[in-house]
Order: structure tokens, then sequence, then C-alpha cells
């Protein structure tokens, strides 16, 4: 699997929850692969499965209630659903290494920055307190911000939000994973952090080489920034293929949707395009496709009411699950 | 002359004049005031009635005081705000009831701006029975029109706001700030929290909702594509002051603030291709400086600009800004 680049193998991923109204589907039949130095994007609503796809590939889901139902992860060739968490840990902030949404509650604020990058290097790294202060400097360099030797000694509180999540970013490729995932990077910041986020990202992306699953809802973000892109919507993937296919040539109801819903910069309208109805909360999924009720053609077909249409390629690497998706096998 | 301003004024359903809002920081044992935080630096536009006024701006651009000010809930250091021809600021708390009916406001986040425990009959309820305008029966009727107009129904009265998504309760709290039937809606980032398809929605009903109750908006938000799908006319905000002021179209078409520029080239937009944006904005803090507010992050800002305040400059008909350069 090395061969072809592929880093990461997510093949038929399902997690579930134990609540007390019964089992929540969080992520159902989810499979993608992400080659080596690529971003894939996966792009949904609140509710749709993608963070907890991502906390299922660092096996952070809290167990019970959750439970990585069935599927497989490779990483590097070796499933690690399989490791036992002693192996895992290894991985996990090393090879693998995750940024969250909230720059604001993810540091701890009783450390210093520095204290913190400096543990996340010695627990993976033989290196002595020195060395690794030294590192850690560096990656504050690197991840440009203004005197780092100072701010080595300052709490989180002290910074401000782009320059947390800036922290973060350090502290996530202090040890030079091959796999970022970033989930939700730069939601809580404004457009021009955002910019300078993303453009830091990329920058150490080709510098690296490193592979990036960026989770977002923006579509904008995705259009800017992935090579490939997968939609989810109420836990399985509806869409996926190319980012220039996506946004030129859209298969999938939902994706249209969502991309026809956007407000146009620099157009003058008059109405927006609405997607109808609400996300469906994953203890209540309708029958048949899950997008049915809120679709303009499934709304009205009694197939897409009552059977669920699989993920299948229905073009040269481009994947949909719509019983009307032109070229899908039916 | 007077007449004449009082005529002007009449067009407008909000006139803000140099409106400070400054907080106090205090420090040391006395608590002894050591400087102000100038979150509201002096700022002044007006709302002709029925339009939306956009503001925008990064967090900390004081565009939220702002709002807060016009709706008496945060104290004004100086400067006048008159709606509907009144100035509101020197009223004393016991006619504030009035203004009260008059502005209401929708707020950012529809989780924690609806009490959990109350349900969303009595939540809409609330205002109606404090400013003794129904009751009973009629009560009940004004609450079902009013879910019907925001588009839920009358069976959503007697559930609780956990029982809804997202959207339906932002839908709830625009209702509660439709009850009292008031002049202007202050919208706090009313879709900054929603999903993409529910955003969409949330908009059009705005608009709607304008159209039929001839509302006036003060429109809050970061996202510019957002503001310029619903405002006339936006004012752009930096460090507490409008840098930047003139109808939508304007605006988006003929940027000339450096700020302006910036936010819009910063928008990511939904067009695929892998592009830098050579945006910076690294604020060297220390670069406080004494004269124009964004001279730390100005690409064209020159000596003069470090140690002059540019004024708010009338540049082209109805096209203010606030920069040398232009």
């Amino acid at each position: 699997m090395t061969d072809n680049g592929i880093i990461l193998s997510v093949q038929n991923l399902s997690t579930f929850f134990d609540t007390e109204q019964g089992t929540a589907k969080a992520v159902q039949d989810v499979s993608f692969d992400i080659k080596k130095g690529q971003t894939l994007a996966l792009v949904g609503e609140s509710g749709c499965g993608k963070s907890v796809t991502a906390l299922s590939i660092m096996r952070l889901i809290p167990s019970p209630p959750g439970e990585i139902a069935a599927g497989k992860i490779f990483f590097k060739n070796h499933n690690i659903l399989e490791l036992p968490e002693k192996k895992m840990r290894l991985i996990r902030g090393d090879k693998i290494a995750m940024i969250f949404q909230e720059p604001m509650t993810s540091l701890n604020p009783v450390y210093t920055i520095g204290d913190q990058i400096v543990e996340a290097i010695t627990l993976h790294q033989k290196k002595t307190y020195e060395q690794a202060w030294q590192m850690a400097e560096e990656m504050l360099a690197k991840v440009h911000i203004p005197e780092p030797a100072r701010r080595m000694f300052e709490y989180p509180h002290l910074l401000s939000g782009g320059m947390r999540q800036r922290v973060m970013i350090a502290m996530a490729i202090s040890c030079k994973p091959s796999l970022l995932i970033a989930d939700e990077p730069t939601t809580a910041l404004d457009v021009t952090i955002q910019a300078q986020i993303l453009d830091l990202l990329d920058e150490l992306q080709q510098s690296e080489d490193m592979s990036i699953l960026l989770i977002t809802h923006d579509l904008g973000v995705v259009a800017q920034r992935a090579d490939n892109v997968a939609v989810m919507y109420a836990s399985r993937i509806a869409e996926q293929c190319s980012c220039m296919e996506l946004f030129n040539k859209p298969l999938h109801p939902y994706t249209k949707g969502l991309l026809n819903s956007l407000p146009q910069l620099g157009t003058r309208q008059n109405r927006l395009n609405t997607i109808a109805g609400n996300v469906p909360e994953p203890l209540n999924f309708p029958s048949g496709c899950k997008f049915h009720p809120r679709c303009p053609i499934g709304c009205n077909d009694k197939r897409c009411q009552t059977a669920e249409p699989a993920l299948k390629e229905v073009s040269k690497n481009h994947f949909a699950a719509c019983w009307y998706a032109e070229g899908y096998e039916k | 002359m007077q007449r004449d301003m009082k005529n002007k004024m009449n067009n407008y359903l909000l006139n803000v004049e140099n409106l400070k809002t400054w907080f106090p920081i205090k420090k040391g044992l006395l608590r002894k005031t050591a400087g102000f935080v100038r979150a509201v630096d002096d700022i002044s536009f007006q709302i002709p009635k029925g339009s939306t006024f956009g503001l925008v701006g990064e967090s900390g651009s004081g565009k939220t005081t702002a709002a807060r000010t016009i709706a008496r809930l945060v104290h004004a250091t100086s400067g006048k705000v008159y709606f509907n021809g009144e100035d509101v600021l020197p009223l004393h708390q016991s006619e504030l009831r009035r203004i009260r009916k008059d502005i209401s406001m929708v707020f950012q986040d529809p989780y924690s701006s609806l009490n959990p425990r109350m349900t969303v009959g009595s939540i809409l309820a609330e205002p109606l029975k404090i400013h003794k305008i129904a009751k009973g029966s009629e009560l009940m009727g004004r609450i079902a029109t009013l879910l019907e107009k925001v588009g839920l129904s009358a069976s959503h009265i007697n559930r609780y706001p956990h029982e809804f998504s997202g959207g339906q309760r932002q839908r709830i709290g625009i209702a509660r700030a439709l009850a009292l039937e008031p002049k202007m809606v202050i919208c706090d980032e009313p879709v900054s929290a929603l999903d993409v398809s529910i955003q969409s929605q949330i908009l059009n009903l705005l608009k709607d909702l304008q159209d039929q109750f001839h509302l006036t908006y003060l429109f809050i938000a970061h996202d510019l594509s957002v503001v310029e799908f619903i405002s006339d006319n936006v004012a752009v905000m930096y460090l507490g002051k409008i840098v930047e002021i003139a109808p939508a179209p304007v605006l988006y078409e003929k940027p000339l603030h450096p700020y302006t520029k910036l936010l819009l080239s910063a928008i990511p937009l939904a067009i695929p291709q892998r592009k830098k944006t050579s945006v910076h904005a690294l604020v060297l803090e220390a670069e406080a400086s004494a004269g124009c507010p964004f001279y730390g992050r100005c690409p064209i800002g020159d000596d003069f600009c470090r140690k002059n305040v540019p004024p708010l400059e009338e540049k082209a008909s109805g096209h203010k800004t606030a920069c040398f350069k232009v």
C-alpha cells in the first residue's frame, strides 16, 4: 500500500454510541484514502459524523459509550485498530497529530506554552529538557510567532485566538507527524487570521511532506486548500471526488444544495437558495436515503424513501451515493 | 437650519452621533483607573427606516459593544443616539421600557440565549405580558401567529428549547424579538453559529420579515458575504472606529480602505484553486501608534499615517473612508 503513496486508508469504518434512547450510529461505512503530501477535506454540517471519524482514527472515542463497531484503519499498512493502547500511544501525537477546533480550551491554562510543547516532544523523542526547549522555541518560530523565546514563558491566556491556534499547530508538528488531522482549525477565528493559519498549514505541508485530513464545514476553505473532498451527510459519505470535480460537477443533490445556498460575494442576490428542512439527528435518521426528506427528487420517490443507496463510483474517481446521480448503476 | 436638521433626522430611524463607549482599566489596590479600553471610539452613522445596516469587523473591533450601547445595555461614555428623533442615552431607567419595546435583539448563540427551563410558549409570552399587550386566549393566539410567521407551527408551544435544532432555536429567538412588533431589530451575528444549509433559510426569513413588517435592521456579522446579501449600507469597524462606510454594492465593488480590501481578499471563495492569500495581518502590538489605528497592519502606510489620525471623510457620494492614501 505504501507503494501507491497511500498513508492512511480508512475502510468501512462504523462508530456507534450507546445512549439511553438507543444506539446512535454516528459514523456508518465510511471509507477513504489519503495520499502522502495531500489534503483530504471532510465536509459536512454539525452532527454528520466528521469529528467522530477523526476521533476514531486517533482512537480517542470514549468507550463506553462509544465503540468502533466495524472497519479497518490502515496507517502505513498497519491496522491501528488492532494495536494495543500502549503502542497506539506511541503513534498518537507522534506520527498522527491532531489540532482541535477550540484554541481557547485545548491548551492547559496552568502551564506555560513552553512546558506544554516540551511535554509533547519529550514524550515521543529522546531529548533532554534543554534540547526539547530549544526545539520548542524553533517550532514557535516556524509557525511565525513573534519573539518565540519570550512566548515560551507565557501562559495561554496572554495569547490571542490566532496565536493560540499557532501554538497548537507548533505542538502538533513538533514530532514531524506524517498525518495531521485538523478538526475545524479556523472556525473560531477571524477571516484574516484564518487565511494566515491556512497558509501556514500549506507551507508546513510542503516543507514536511505531511498529509492533512482537514475537517471543516466551510466550502470556501475546501475550495482553496483541498486536493480531494468527501462530503458527509448523516453519518455516511454522500459524495467523494477531487476538489475541482466537486465544485465543477457536483452529483449528489445535497452537495448541489450546499453549493447553491452559499451567498456569493460580489453578486447582489435577492434571495438565497436553501435546502429545506433540518439536519437529522443520529437517533432519528429517516428511512431509505437519509437525505430524501430534504431532497427535491427524493421527497416524492418511493425508492429513495425505502432503500439507501450505497456509495458507488459513477465516473473515474468520483463516488456518489444517490439513486439519481448521473452514471449511478442501479 | 434647525428645521432642516430635524427633517433629515426624521427619515432616519436611528441616528448615531459621535458615540463613545470606553471601559476603564482598574489597577492596583485602590482600583484606580489606569486607562481606558476604547471599545467604541467616536462612531457616527444613520439608518434609514426600513433598511438594513451592516456592521462588520474582526473580533474585538467593537461592533457588538456598539450595538449593546445603542440598546442601552452598556453605558455610553459620550455621544448621542437618536431613535425616531429622540435621544435615548439620557433616558431614565423607568422610561427605557418604552424604547425596549421598539428595539429588540436577536443573539448569536441560539443555544444559550433561550432559557432551557421555559417552554417556547412562555418564552414568547413573557415580553407580551411584561408590556401588558395581551393575555388569556388572545395571548395564545398571538404566540401561535408568531410561531407561524417564523416558520414553526403552533403545536410547538409546549416544547422546551432542547427539543429543537439550532436553526429552529434561532427561529424562536427571532419570534421573541418580533413579539412586541418592534421598529428596529438588532441582529448580533444571528447566523454565524448555524450550519450552511440552515444559514440561508434564516437569512431569507429575516428578509421576508423585513418586507412584511417594514423592519429596520442593524445587522452585525463578521462574514462579509452574509452582510453583502442582507445589507443596504455597510460600515467596517476597526479597533473601535468606523474606517469605511458606503452603500453595500459600492463597498464590495470599490472598497477604498486598505483594511476593507484586506478583509475582502481574505474570504475563501468557493472556487477551487489553491492560492496563497498574501494577508499580512501580524500586528506588532508595540506599534500602538498615535496615528492611524490600522498603521501596524497597513501595506501602504507611511510616516504621516503613523503620526496623524485620518478623519472619516466623504470620498465619493455616500462613500466615506478614513484613510490618507485614498
